[in-house]
């Protein structure tokens, strides 16, 4: 009786530890290879290129989807409010650098249109993220 | 065998599946957190490579170029893909050599790319991809005049 409930339990033991191998495997696949990030608002598909280079720096990152929608810091903002923030930003550290997470369908003109006004209001270093094409 | 080493043994097995029974529990709340671990970096990481394209803007211009205004080629997108260099229409392999031949001459040539009406993004991207791989190193975008 007491040898019946032995094997048993070390045939539990057995076929356990092979999922707990595999999980933690898995535990740290995911940890090395994936990158936890903040949340993103919009759905954005940023446009495909052979050139981007790796991000350096920390940067201010506005996320604007196909229809033009802009976020900032998880809030929705329109060109005005988002004019106010980036000279805010300004004032404080002249060095500020923002990055651009356009949506690849957006129209190009309005894209290039928001970049002229964040130029104009003295953004010195102005980026673009892509997505890396294999 | 004697009672006494009967006794003995019997200690000795109880105490080893003791054992075993406890192995068993200490492993099963690792478990659990090692699962819940994984469920998070499973759902929280993301996989996409993202990289950046930088552009330079007239107050970081000023420091990498110096003070003159160097002169820059028009290369207008249209929306069904067209391209023109300076006003003449030109297939993408044209463009490719030509950039690479002017950019022998003067690697400081700037190239300005403006998208016409409904010309989206990607297809931006697509021609700055083509003029920098060519050879282009001062690439910049222009919004399309009187709109």
């Amino acid at each position: 009786m007491k040898f019946a409930l032995q094997t048993q339990e070390r045939r539990l033991d057995l076929t356990v530890l092979p999922m707990v191998n595999v999980v933690f495997l898995l535990l740290v696949f995911f940890m090395l290879v994936g990158r936890v990030g903040p949340k993103e608002e919009l759905d954005v598909d940023p446009p495909l290129s052979q050139l981007g280079q790796t991000e350096s720096g920390h940067a201010i990152r506005v996320e604007i989807d196909r229809s033009g929608v802009m976020v900032l810091d998880g809030r929705k903002v329109d060109t005005t409010e988002l004019i106010i923030a980036v000279s805010d930003l300004l004032r404080q550290d002249p060095a500020t650098q923002i990055q651009l997470k356009a949506d690849a369908g957006l129209d190009a003109n309005l894209l290039i249109k928001l970049m002229e006004t964040l130029r104009l209001i003295g953004v010195a270093k102005l980026t673009l993220v892509t997505e890396h094409a294999t | 065998m004697s009672l006494h080493s009967y006794g003995q043994l019997k200690d000795r097995e109880i105490e080893e599946a003791a054992r075993k029974r406890r192995s068993l529990v200490i492993l099963t709340p690792l478990v659990d957190i090692v699962f819940i671990l994984l469920i998070f970096f499973m759902l929280a990481s993301s996989f996409s490579d993202h990289r950046v394209i930088g552009f330079l803007t007239p107050a970081g211009a000023k420091q990498a170029i110096g003070s003159e205004q160097p002169s820059a080629v028009l290369v207008r997108v249209d929306a069904d893909g067209s391209l023109d260099m300076s006003g003449q229409p030109m297939s993408t392999v044209h463009i490719a050599q030509e950039v690479a031949r002017r950019s022998l001459s003067d690697h400081t040539l700037g190239y300005l790319v403006q998208p016409n009406r409904g010309v989206s993004v990607q297809q931006v991207i697509d021609v700055v991809d083509l003029l920098k791989s060519s050879g282009a190193r001062n690439v910049s975008l222009a919004s399309r005049s009187g709109s």
